[in-house]
């Protein structure tokens, strides 16, 4: 053997133990979501969310021994998008777990694609049913949903909404917007009139003909379902047309950016259901809301609580699980009681876990947790 | 159905539909007289809107003023605009200025989320809380504001095509480039003046409207594919006909999304277009050269 050759295989061996120590050091959570296009500043505080959760683990000495690394891909929130981001994470970046995308549409979208690939996925912010019902027993094994879909949501809306005569309906016109109005509509039956239903594109940004309707109309209340920034336009235009009836539902209150609205004092009486809210004050929020606020100067969104505790409960199982076997980590998820921010999670048999959600209100211009209202 | 609602609806449409036709100005403009579609235009519009927000917030100037100086600074852009896409593509087949202006319209949106983040914003102006009460109609100071300019900006631009000299040469180079050159007129000057009037309009129309909506990298989406209905509606580089295509779009969108439902509106403007394509291809006002 020449001495080149001997080099060359010392050089070998050098790097397949730098690379190798390096592919075991890291257990990896691959998230598909948007970057770029209308729910952006949503995937933003994703992001943040993601990465306070994987600080802090790491912090703690990681998983296992291990340094946890969160990987993002841009899936715009459209389903072709998303599946092509996952296809990546976990091909190219040999992610050992999935977080759902935003959007339902993406994220029902990414399920077969976890179920052919055998590894967990834990949607944190998708809301409809249709996920849940095909997840768990007699479906997906591999699909695991922290966040209350919309039957849960719409359940504990359309308790609260009972007092509304007529309801005018302002909705994006997506699965998400659409299946929400239905469980509305189902769940009040004929005690309410629905004096029109409106979808608009989730780009849309121009609502002059509803609220000139609303204007002339006048229903006791109209029920919102879109995403932050539309339906931030839809505030803002509110307030240009003077009107006072509330709105329930969905409106984006939570929203950090519509906090000076509100104090106009002209949404007052207006409430949402939501499953996480920055300004809920307790031990457990403080000790994630208070780092977060500081390092990002804004409050975290629903969002960011979200993903933050679907980071937080694949370290747990993968913990648990002592491997990162993606067969491991799913025995260990089915069996999680993972000590939340607003109660324990756990999930059923559909693999859908059933938080505490906050019913919140809009009081003397500004929004107030009313009470913890429970997901079952 | 009241009356008072269908009124309503009517000056909405308007006003909405004037701000169409100011959006589209600048489009039908560059199509014109130069003979080329600038898919960046929407993106030029939001650039606008976030220069504008940027001069409000970081250097305390007042709307007004900001509105002024974004002005400037956005025919600046339109000149930029002429010696990257429009001067190297003027001799060219119409693909590569298609592809040359897409491109900057993805560099554009890029580089404004890689600087102001993808946060919305607002801007504040004197007139949003203003509103005007006619018997039973309500009118928005801010969508006045943007009717008003629309009509002096139409007017202005049709007095500056026909009565001076550079806007004689415009409309010369509208008809034939090769002619221009025979007789003097230097197309490359002609083209610079044209990016940067095409700009500033919709720099103009982006001041006004912006401010009504949220600030947001992709935001120009929306109004290129609107404007893109108002210029095919109108007549493809007709600059009267946009302004009068924006209106029938706007008050159409209006009736349409009041009556029927949001559903119905985006389809109208798009129905409207394919009608248009179909049924009579140089647009409602003809002459797809003359401006």
């Amino acid at each position: 053997m020449t001495r080149f050759n001997i080099l060359r295989m010392l050089a070998a061996t050098l790097a397949a133990l730098v690379f190798g120590a390096a592919s075991a050091q890291e257990i990896k959570i691959g998230f598909p979501g948007p970057v770029t296009g209308p729910a952006s500043f949503l995937g933003q505080h994703m992001k943040w969310g993601a990465e306070q959760a994987v600080d802090e683990i790491n912090k703690r000495g990681g998983v296992l021994g291990r340094k946890l690394s969160f990987v993002m891909q841009d899936s715009v929130c459209r389903p072709a998008d998303s599946v092509a981001a996952a296809e990546k994470l976990l091909s190219q970046d040999k992610v050992d777990v999935l977080l759902g995308d935003l959007c339902s549409g993406a994220t029902l979208a990414l399920m077969p694609v976890v179920e052919k690939a055998g590894k967990p996925m834990i949607v944190s912010i998708s809301t409809l049913p249709e996920i849940t019902a095909k997840a768990g027993v007699g479906g997906n094994k591999w699909v695991f949903r922290t966040v209350a879909n919309d039957l849960m949501l719409g359940a504990v809306i359309a308790r609260q909404a009972a007092g509304y005569k007529t309801i005018s309906v302002l909705a994006e016109d997506t699965d998400y917007g659409r299946t929400a109005v239905k469980l509305l509509k189902e769940r009040l039956g004929a005690a309410a009139t629905f004096v029109s239903e409106d979808y608009v594109k989730p780009s849309e940004t121009d609502f002059l003909p509803m609220l000139t309707k609303y204007r002339s109309t006048k229903p006791d209340a109209i029920a919102v379902y879109m995403l932050d920034q539309q339906g931030m336009n839809v505030m803002k235009q509110y307030l240009q047309f003077g009107l006072t009836m509330p709105l329930i539902g969905r409106p984006p209150l939570v929203s950090p950016l519509v906090t000076d609205m509100l104090a106009s004092g002209k949404f007052n009486t207006s409430w949402t259901v939501y499953p996480y809210y920055d300004q809920y004050r307790s031990a457990e929020n403080d000790a994630f809301a208070k780092p977060f606020t500081e390092k990002n100067k804004q409050g975290p969104h629903y969002v960011a609580f979200g993903i933050y505790e679907g980071v937080m409960i694949a370290a747990d199982a993968i913990k648990r699980a002592g491997s990162t076997d993606a067969n491991a980590v799913r025995e260990a998820l089915v069996k999680s009681n993972y000590k939340g921010i607003l109660g324990p999670i756990a999930f059923d048999a559909n693999q859908q876990s059933h938080n505490n959600l906050m019913l919140m209100t809009v009081n003397n211009g500004s929004l107030v947790v009313k009470e913890l209202v429970s997901g079952k | 159905m009241d009356a008072s609602l269908l009124l309503q609806l009517g000056a909405n449409g308007l006003s909405v539909g004037l701000g169409y036709g100011l959006a589209a100005i600048g489009l039908a403009l560059v199509f014109g007289i130069l003979g080329q579609v600038n898919f960046a235009h929407g993106e030029i519009y939001m650039l606008a809107a976030f220069v504008l927000w940027w001069l409000v917030k970081w250097f305390g100037l007042s709307y007004g003023a900001g509105f002024a100086l974004m002005l400037l600074l956005m025919a600046g852009v339109g000149l930029l605009m002429a010696e990257a896409v429009f001067l190297p593509t003027l001799n060219r087949s119409f693909e590569s200025v298609i592809l040359a202006s897409l491109a900057v319209s993805i560099i554009l949106q890029n580089a404004v989320r890689l600087v102001f983040g993808a946060t919305p914003q607002r801007i504040a102006t004197p007139l949003e809380s203003v509103n005007l009460e006619l018997g039973s109609v309500l009118l928005f100071g801010q969508r006045l504001m943007v009717a008003a300019m629309a009509i002096a900006s139409m007017l202005m631009l049709s007095a500056f095509l026909r009565k001076t000299e550079t806007g004689r040469a415009m409309r010369a180079m509208a008809q034939s480039k090769e002619a221009c050159q025979m007789v003097g007129i230097d197309p490359r000057r002609i083209t610079r003046i044209t990016a940067m009037m095409g700009a500033a309009l919709c720099a103009l129309a982006a001041g006004a409207m912006a401010p009504m909506f949220d600030l947001y990298p992709n935001m120009g989406t929306d109004i290129v594919f609107k404007s893109f209905a108002v210029v095919i509606i109108g007549g493809m580089g007709n600059v009267a006909g946009a302004a009068l295509a924006g209106v029938l779009l706007g008050v159409a969108e209006s009736y349409a999304g009041g009556l029927l439902g949001a559903v119905f509106r985006d389809g109208i403007g798009f129905a409207l277009m394919i009608a248009m394509l179909l049924l009579r291809p140089q647009g409602l006002f003809g002459k797809s050269v003359r401006v």
